[in-house]
């Protein structure tokens, strides 16, 4: 059986994807990174076959393209594609329409313009500010003493009543102490937070250059009112893609089952 | 560690050009200029007998942390690793006057910082900001003023017959310069230029002369072409990262490799006026308007038929950076890639994974 796996070493989590032949989904797995990115891809690898039944499948039928911030490191791929490449991919597979992808991770966010053909027209990636990336709201979730995924349910959808610096995570943290000590109500200030992520964000789609429709990818899609504070600021509709997380590890494997690192659609079946 | 395709040919040149450089820094400088800016026409110093040294140095995650002594942390890194630099460099301090044009305030702070902690003799100047008339005036009475402390300093008196005959042999040697771009990776090339203009033009010439015919290297797949902050000495890492990557920089106009060799001036330039006029007019991105700059960047990609072209802003350069949207633009429909990059190693990743997406854009767009 001929096999294709996608590995996404992200700052954060590293994610995997394993189709067949004809990009069927078999598997996929999300796990934290840790400390041993090499590790844990080769982890997942193990696990995901085994899971397919497909335990000794690693020589001459299973194709792998590794990707993300640790791609370099793993030493069983085939090859490396960046995260650009994969991650617009992923979205234009399950999703055929995207004309823009947004991929908010642990320590990026990065803006891909398609073309009509599905191929990267044009990036732009944040600078080494952790301001507008996931690694922003984890630090001030950690300073409430919360979990990063329960940020969005905390302040209860609502818009955002003030502004919070969008231009450095250590001067936003500042001013949450500070806004606190005001006595704003902890909400707010939680929906100022994910205003500035938002703000940060919709700057950078500005950069590049607003196509629609355009999709949110990337572990901070799952957070529901930074995409709701993003759709309000675009003014455009704002979707999730169907599996945000997994999109980069998915257009890995697509690419796995490709000679280059082409952004065409063709050869793949339905994803879902 | 060097990266890219090398052969013992090129080591053995870049050796020589090493050794030269570092016995011309240790030999007499009481003569030497140091020259900073793109607005010091080389050519002054030149024809009043002086030996005009361009300061191209700097780049490196050392010398940015050396200069932190004296700059800000969040100075632009080429400022603080020239600082870095003129501490950690003795011969620095042994050049005899310091001629500088700064485009930015950063640049001056940089500057008057070097002339203050190593006592060195110095004259700096605003580049010209406009085209104005007006511009043009105040830059000839710069220059007029350079010429005067400049005799002063070392009993010297500008010639018309002299500075006729430094402009010919200026661009005798811009032009072998150029001549030499087409065997050499982009790399090497701003190491040979960057290193000629730190020797003086006559030996600068005479290791020219002395270098061995080479074959061009073999073409890489993708061409592209280099625009935006200046490229200093230790800052190559990412042109030899690019060249991995199976990209090659066959042009540039950068401050310190292709745009030093831009600025031609006429053959038979005779007065200060008119090499004021000569170095007035050059392409430069911080003038206002700077249509011209935009003129010469179209028609220098132009000229080299490039795949896509490399925007590279150091942090914090606003010169550059604040006009990302306008070059891509004007260039359109190739693509341009922002690359916001600085000396720090830890930003390598960023910049590797930036470059690696931009060479597979292209890639599949060729595809």
């Amino acid at each position: 059986m001929s096999l294709r796996l996608g590995i996404d070493v992200g700052s954060t989590t590293t994610k995997a994807v394993l189709l067949d032949a004809n990009g069927a989904m078999l598997q996929s797995e999300v796990v934290a990174t840790g400390p041993d990115g090499r590790a844990m891809a080769r982890h997942l690898r193990d696990e995901l076959l085994a899971a397919a039944g497909a335990a000794g499948a690693e020589s001459g039928s299973l194709r792998v393209v590794a990707t993300g911030y640790g791609r370099a490191r793993v030493d069983f791929a085939d090859r490396a594609v960046t995260e650009i490449t994969c991650h617009a991919r992923g979205v234009r597979f399950q999703h055929p329409d995207a004309a823009m992808v947004v991929d908010v991770g642990g320590q990026d966010s990065k803006v891909i313009r398609l073309d009509a053909a599905g191929r990267v027209e044009d990036f732009g990636m944040n600078d080494r500010c952790a301001a507008g990336t996931g690694s922003f709201l984890d630090v001030i979730a950690r300073r409430f003493g919360l979990d990063v995924s329960e940020l969005a349910a905390l302040h209860a959808l609502r818009p955002a009543p003030f502004e919070i610096s969008s231009t450095c995570v250590v001067f936003a943290e500042t001013e949450v102490v500070s806004l606190l000590a005001q006595g704003h109500p902890v909400n707010d200030v939680l929906a100022g937070v994910q205003r500035a992520v938002a703000r940060r964000v919709v700057t950078l789609i500005k950069h590049v250059g607003l196509a629609t429709p355009v999709y949110f990818s990337g572990g901070v899609a799952k957070n529901e009112s930074v995409r709701r504070e993003i759709e309000a600021l675009l003014e455009v509709p704002f979707a999730a893609a169907r599996h945000p997380q997994l999109s980069g590890a998915l257009g890995a494997a697509l690419l796995a089952g490709e000679g280059g690192a082409s952004g065409g659609d063709a050869g793949a079946a339905r994803w879902s | 560690m060097r990266h890219g395709r090398s052969n013992p040919q090129e080591e053995r040149w870049r050796a020589r050009l090493a050794t030269r450089v570092a016995a011309r820094t240790a030999g007499d400088l009481s003569r030497a200029v140091g020259v900073f800016g793109g607005y010091v026409p080389l050519e002054l110093p030149l024809a009043l007998g002086l030996e005009p040294l361009v300061l191209s140095f700097g780049g490196s995650p050392q010398a940015m942390q050396l200069g932190e002594k004296y700059v800000r942390a969040d100075a632009c890194p080429f400022c603080r690793s020239q600082v870095g630099v003129a501490e950690a460099a003795p011969w620095l301090g042994r050049v005899a006057f310091l001629a500088a044009f700064s485009a930015c305030d950063q640049e001056n702070r940089m500057l008057e910082t070097c002339g203050r902690f190593l006592d060195l003799e110095i004259q700096v100047a605003g580049a010209p900001r406009t085209r104005s008339p007006n511009a043009l005036a105040r830059y000839r009475e710069d220059l007029e003023r350079l010429r005067c402390r400049l005799e002063e300093r070392f009993e010297a008196a500008l010639e018309t017959a002299r500075l006729a005959g430094a402009v010919a042999k200026m661009r005798r040697l811009r032009a072998r310069l150029r001549a030499r771009r087409a065997d050499l990776e982009f790399a090497d090339f701003a190491e040979l230029v960057q290193g000629c203009l730190m020797l003086g033009v006559d030996p600068a010439l005479e290791f020219l002369a002395s270098l061995e015919p080479k074959a061009p290297p073999a073409a890489r797949p993708l061409r592209l072409f280099l625009a935006g902050s200046c490229v200093a000495r230790d800052d190559l890492v990412f042109a030899r990262e690019l060249a991995e990557l199976g990209a090659e920089i066959v042009g540039d106009l950068t401050r310190l490799v292709g745009g030093l060799l831009a600025c031609d001036v006429p053959e038979g330039t005779s007065t200060l006026a008119a090499l004021a006029e000569a170095y007035f007019h050059q392409p430069d991105m911080g003038a206002r308007p700077n249509d011209g700059y935009y003129a010469a960047l179209a028609q220098a990609v132009e000229a080299v038929r490039v795949d896509g072209v490399l925007l590279r802003c150091l942090k914090f350069c606003d010169i550059h950076s604040g006009e990302r949207r306008r070059v891509k633009e004007a260039l359109e429909p190739l693509p341009v890639l922002f690359l916001d990059d600085e000396y720090d190693a830890a930003a390598r990743p960023r910049r590797r994974t930036r470059l690696e997406s931009f060479v597979e854009m292209i890639r599949c767009r060729k595809a």
